[in-house]
């Protein structure tokens, strides 16, 4: 076959760069060098009711980024309101005490710019990318919302109506989200983690306007707050606004519930039956928050487990037995503790057990020979790769370090982050996952077919 | 002393005017004080188009070169001119399924060889099967910039397809195929596009029955054969941005390329012929664990040379962007709460296109939300609400702020000059050419073509949904409907 093809033959000047190639691999193995980050220029400050502000100047285009973030998400939800931040966050583009509904939108719209908002786990945020002129348009709406929303009976029933859908389209309907949404239900049950950042469809429809308004009151303050500006800005110019707009608000007492998240001493195990071809295998463990620096050896043991071309996973049990069509892994990192998902697809529902007790092989397989320098090395220059890459947009900078500002005051993490690997060993990383990734601490869980038979297989 | 205190005085009562101002205005908010405050109009911007150099291969391959020292990265973008417009009926797919192989194993590496290669190098490879053309997307830090251009030289020139890593990705890509029939989106695509394009590739890549056909009978033979007939160095064109030293990358180019030999076959192309029979006609596929209705409603439209396309997107931004100030959300959002999110959208191909408005709803609601759709339609087509000059204003006011951030990067930039000029004949001005045209539509003209251009008669409906929820709406309302039952794997 290989003879056939006119471009396949290999001549003299293909033999010699394929000599480079294998030489330019093997050296750059040895060649790892240390991981560096370039400082960001931001500048910060705190008003005195304690709201905090970050500007990022950068002048390339004349766009800014106007975001604020609430130190409020799902975690922080009572029994009975499940989804109620998401809920609020809805409501907070209804309108004003001096806006109408619809015109914040417009308002934005008119100047050729445009806004939304998200929420997480643990903090809500919106954001206006707007022309360099509309800054103080940005600030004064923040500024308005904060404290003049509008809560009616109405508005509040439509979007009720509204988050039932966005509900049905990206859980309901979705089988790797419904499926994902019970087990972790069943991993972290009387935790919050059992619900979703969406809540459930019975909350949803049973939260009041009253309990809304308790809600906004409750977290939507200056204390509780932190503005984040990127784009073409200067600090001067932020803190004047900050001065005018919100100086004057005052700070509230934010008190918060009990953020019980007991150790799990045993291992769980939790099957749902959905109506799909192809099953999936989801298992859930307990990581610490996110400015423990464990996580970051957890996050490069994940990638040499699951993630990269190369890792464990894919390498034996996609490519080598065909028994799993893919697999992944990730860390959901909060400012409380969370968890890790490893996933793989089994290739087919027959072959569901035979994955699982391949996958734990492999697992202990790392624990008891550990990772290799190439492995490790491949993690460390893609982590290289991925920061200066980063550096081609100010806003995703920003969002860094606002994320490690709002939930932990601290928004060097990433730098200490960069220096922690630049001093962790490769029997660290073992260490560390065989610290979290035990079975005792895991949830296994199973997304399966509910019916078989037919062509499927 | 007397006049230190005067001094003092003066100067805590300036303050506390200042501080009292501060504060007043936040009292002061009114619709009027932000309006004040939106009094921004943007000035049409001019994109720099970059000093780029077209080094062109013997064999016709083409390189667009252009250096960028303001990050150490390393950036590639390009087309190769085929798709899967070149494939027919019974090989639906294969373009998907050659570009997957092509990134995995090469004649001179194997599979675990490449991806370590890869992984090592940081490099980032890609191949996108698009309807006409095949995209390439690459990069890499700028120390490994010919560790990149050696790995695209594998991955386009020696691409080996018969191994073990063959029958595994076959083997994926069923499985991957047959999971789309439980899939609401995917059963929407399939139903909405295979009937819309009928017998045309663009059709036949839109029925997975079609698709698993031929992965149940392929050989990797099948594969070489397609790939030598459509993978042509004269038909590729790549933009290269980044921090290089401009004779050292052409040296490596060269290295790597010049050797590529031409192939003399030029594969048949077709136009999509539209079915009359699709018009006005309604398709429930069942889907009866689904809890809402995924629904698409749209006709055949014009190919990639539309000529209007420009004040056509304008208007199509203001009844549709799936903004929140766009007609369709203005209505099924804002004023009924049906969706969480709707748009209308345009699909130009080469070789015939496609207008089509996306929503999905609870499915008691399917009826209302495909009328409330309809309704705007009409508002426009009759021009009972017309576009006004402030919609058109906004969304001309919107591109003049956000086409300098879509092209804040050099390869994007490139790409667009590579893809206007190899594909459509156009100027490297092209995008300043767009922005001009935009920026000199009056409403009435956009009014005009866009009403002209939208044909409620015709619309063809696909709804995925469960049918015991949704037919009795239609039957009710007399409304023909054909109904397909749950996702059988023919």
């Amino acid at each position: 076959m290989k003879n056939n093809r006119p471009n396949s033959i290999l001549n003299k000047k293909i033999i010699i760069s394929i000599s480079v190639f294998i030489l330019i691999l093997f050296l750059s193995v040895s060649a790892a060098a240390q991981i560096e980050l370039e400082e960001t220029e931001y500048h910060s400050f705190k008003l005195e009711n304690n709201m905090q502000f970050m500007v990022f100047p950068d002048h390339s285009i004349p766009l800014i980024r106007y975001s604020i973030y609430y130190n409020v998400g799902s975690i922080d939800e009572m029994e009975g309101e499940t989804g109620i931040s998401h809920f609020l966050e809805h409501l907070m583009f209804t309108g004003t005490k001096n806006l109408p509904e619809g015109e914040i939108d417009d308002l934005i719209s008119s100047v050729g710019g445009h806004l939304n908002a998200a929420t997480t786990y643990d903090y809500t945020y919106y954001y206006h990318e707007v022309p360099t002129a509309a800054l103080e348009l940005a600030a004064a709406l923040e500024a308005d919302r904060m404290r003049n929303l509008n809560f009616n009976n109405q508005e509040v029933d439509r979007e009720r109506e509204v988050i039932k859908q966005e509900r049905r389209m990206r859980v309901d309907n979705s089988i790797f989200s419904k499926g994902f949404e019970e087990i972790k239900a069943h991993a972290f049950s009387d935790t919050y983690l059992e619900y979703g950042i969406i809540g459930w469809m019975e909350d949803i429809s049973n939260i009041s306007t009253a309990e809304l308004q308790n809600h906004y009151q409750r977290y939507y303050s200056p204390n509780n707050a932190l503005v984040v500006v990127s784009g073409d800005v200067e600090a001067e110019a932020v803190k004047k606004l900050a001065q005018k707009y919100y100086s004057n608000f005052k700070p509230a007492e934010i008190e918060r519930k009990n953020f019980e998240f007991p150790e799990q001493k045993t291992e769980k195990e939790y099957t749902v039956k959905l109506n799909t071809n192809i099953p999936y295998a989801l298992q859930l463990y307990q990581i610490p928050a996110a400015d423990n620096l464990d996580l970051t050896a957890v996050e490069i043991f994940l990638d040499i487990l699951a993630n990269n071309q190369s890792s464990r996973l894919k390498e034996k049990l996609q490519k080598r037995e065909g028994i799993i069509l893919d697999s992944g892994a990730f860390v959901n990192p909060l400012r409380k503790n969370s968890f890790a998902l490893i996933y793989f697809i089994p290739s087919n529902p027959d072959l569901v057990e035979k994955a699982q007790q391949a996958f734990d092989s492999e697992l202990q397989q790392i624990f008891n020979q550990g990772i290799t320098e190439e492995e490790f090395e491949i993690v460390k220059k893609q982590y290289q790769k991925s920061l200066i890459f980063s550096q081609k947009n100010i806003e995703s900078t920003a969002s860094t370090y606002a994320v490690n500002k709002i939930r932990f005051d601290n928004p060097e993490l990433l730098q200490q982050k960069i220096e922690y690997i630049n001093n962790l060993t490769k029997a660290e990383v073992v260490k560390i996952a065989e610290k979290y990734f035990n079975q005792n601490q895991r949830t296994k869980g199973y997304i399966l077919p509910e019916a078989k038979g037919g062509a499927q297989q | 002393m007397k006049k230190t205190n005067k001094v003092i005085a003066l100067a805590l009562i300036i303050i506390f005017l200042l501080t009292f101002s501060a504060v007043a205005q936040n009292q002061k908010f009114s619709p009027e004080y932000f309006r004040d405050l939106a009094d921004v109009v943007n000035k049409k911007p001019e994109i720099e188009i970059p000093d780029y150099e077209l080094f062109e291969l013997e064999n016709g391959m083409r390189f667009y070169l252009a250096r960028d020292r303001s990050l150490p990265i390393f950036e590639i973008k390009g087309y190769i001119d085929a798709g899967k417009i070149n494939e027919n009926k019974k090989n639906a797919g294969i373009t998907s399924l050659m570009t997957e192989l092509m990134l995995l194993a090469s004649e001179n590496y194997s599979e675990q060889e490449l991806s370590l290669f890869k992984e090592i190098n940081a490099l980032s490879l890609n191949l996108g099967a698009g309807f006409d053309r095949i995209s390439i997307s690459g990069n890499s830090l700028k120390t490994e910039s010919s560790e990149l251009i050696s790995l695209l030289a594998e991955t386009l020139i020696r691409p080996k397809f018969e191994g073990d890593h063959f029958a595994r990705t076959v083997k994926e890509s069923q499985q991957f195929y047959r999971q789309r029939f439980y899939n609401d989106s995917a059963l929407l695509n399939m139903h909405f596009f295979k009937n819309l394009y009928g017998e045309h590739p663009y059709g036949y890549n839109n029925d997975y029955n079609l698709i698993l056909d031929f992965l149940s009978r392929v050989k990797s033979e099948d594969i070489l054969d397609f790939y030598q007939k459509t993978i042509r160095p004269e038909d590729i064109s790549i933009a290269v941005s980044g921090d290089f030293e401009l004779e050292e990358i052409k040296k490596e180019i060269s290295n790597n390329f010049s050797s590529w030999k031409n192939t003399e076959t030029e594969p048949a192309k077709k136009y999509v012929n539209v079915n009359l029979e699709l018009h006005q006609k309604i398709i429930i596929v069942n889907k009866p664990d689904a809890t809402q209705a995924n629904m698409r409603m749209g006709y055949n439209f014009y190919s990639s040379k539309f000529p209007k396309k420009i004040p056509f997107m304008m208007g199509n931004l203001i009844f549709g962007s799936g903004g929140f100030t766009s007609r369709l959300m203005g209505n099924l959002r804002n004023e009924k709460g049906y969706v969480y999110g709707i748009n209308a959208q345009t699909n130009y191909n080469d070789h015939g296109g496609a207008y089509f408005i996306n929503l999905s709803l609870e499915p008691g609601k399917a009826l209302a939300g495909m009328e409330a759709v309809k309704e705007e339609i009409f508002k426009i087509k009759n021009g009972t609400e017309a576009f006004k000059e402030e919609e058109l204003f906004e969304n001309i006011n919107l591109y003049n702020a956000i086409f300098p951030k879509a092209y804040q990067h050099q390869i994007d930039v490139l790409d667009q000059i590579v893809y206007q000029k190899e594909f459509n004949n156009k100027s490297e001005q092209y995008i300043n050419d767009i922005i001009k045209q935009y920026n000199g539509l009056e409403v009435e003209e956009v009014q005009k073509i866009y009403a002209e251009e939208l044909y409620p008669e015709i619309i063809f409906t696909v709804i995925v949904g469960p049918k015991e929820e949704i037919l009795p709406q239609f039957k009710e309302a007399g409304l023909e409907v054909e109904v397909i039952e749950d996702s059988a794997v023919n």
